[in-house]
């Protein structure tokens, strides 16, 4: 078997590169359509226990730290920008530029998820957990616990595809060090940087939703 | 919105911004505006699917209850069984009309 066989950037079932690209990208696109619809159906718990509780949910989430919400949604987006930018470097052959983005998406992404640790840390500590776990006393409104059991599911959940996401850029981080990528092929990065923005997508809605109840 | 209160606005100025940054990393990050037109059909089907599937439940949820209100009503508040009770509340009505039948009302 020649080496020629194998290589991932031009696969003999398919006609041309620009098709194996384009289906490269259509799977992705509905991989991330599953994935809308699975934290949308979180998103609906949300709907529905917002609607049924509506003063507990204000008061509930007025333990949870806006800024530190906020600076999240800044470090989530700006690590968007970075790997988008990435992604432009490789389309210009600037191997050595591309993978510093990467690096710098990679740095971004564990900043939101210390971010998320002390947030998490501060309220094990005040005993706002999910569930039958709640003992926080200082919340009024029916069945408080609701609301922390909404947060942590979604949170929790968004922070776990982060880290997968994190995983999966430092694989590629490797691969482009082997120089797997360049101006010719460099569709694996393409479709991580498209799970990557959905990520940010998702957090885009949750910080108003869970931050910012009016 | 945690900062300014718009009092029922709130939710929705929040989903709005929201809406604005999330296009703006989808059609832009995402080149979704300038790829073929698939994907854009994938993703719109997606959203499209998602809100069917909130604004239905919500549907649901929220009028859960509601046929007991409605049960509880009188059919015609002004039908002559009532406006006769009101005005006869000490006599009682005897003749064609039979005895005043609580058809429910007031649960």
């Amino acid at each position: 078997m020649s080496d020629h066989e194998h290589k991932p950037e031009h696969l003999h079932h398919f006609a041309a590169p620009e098709q194996q690209k384009e289906s490269a990208k259509l799977g992705m696109w509905i991989f991330l359509l599953t994935e809308v619809l699975f934290f949308g159906g979180l998103f609906c718990a949300y709907a529905i226990y917002r609607a049924w509780h509506p003063e507990m949910f204000h008061n509930a989430h007025l333990a949870l730290d806006w800024r530190m919400g906020g600076l999240n949604t800044l470090v989530l987006v700006a690590s968007s920008v970075t790997i988008a930018l990435a992604i432009r470097a490789f389309q210009l052959n600037q191997q050595k530029p591309a993978i510093g983005l990467m690096i710098a998406t990679v740095l971004l992404a564990c900043t939101f998820m210390v971010v998320k640790y002390f947030e998490y840390a501060h309220k094990f500590h005040l005993g706002q957990l999910p569930g039958t776990f709640y003992h926080y006393n200082g919340i009024e409104g029916t069945n408080p616990h609701i609301f922390f059991s909404v947060y942590f599911m979604m949170t929790g959940l968004h922070g776990l595809h982060v880290l997968i996401g994190i995983g999966v850029i430092i694989w590629l981080i490797m691969r482009a060090k082997r120089g797997h990528f360049s101006s010719k092929y460099y569709t694996p990065v393409e479709v991580t940087g498209l799970y990557w923005h959905l990520v940010d997508l998702i957090w885009i809605f949750l910080f108003p939703l869970l931050y910012l109840i009016g | 919105m945690s900062q300014i209160d718009l009092g029922p606005w709130n939710l929705i100025v929040a989903l709005a911004i929201a809406f604005f940054k999330a296009s703006l990393v989808v059609l832009f990050f995402m080149h979704l505006l300038y790829d073929n037109k698939m994907f854009m059909l994938v993703i719109v089907s997606s959203l499209l699917f998602l809100a069917i599937f909130i604004s239905f439940t919500m549907f649901d949820t929220m009028r859960r209850g509601d046929m007991y209100e409605e049960v509880g009503q009188p059919i015609n508040k002004d039908a002559f069984i009532y406006t006769v009770k009101e005005a006869d509340s000490t006599a009682t009505v005897e003749g064609e009309h039979g005895e005043v039948d609580d058809h429910g009302g007031g649960h």
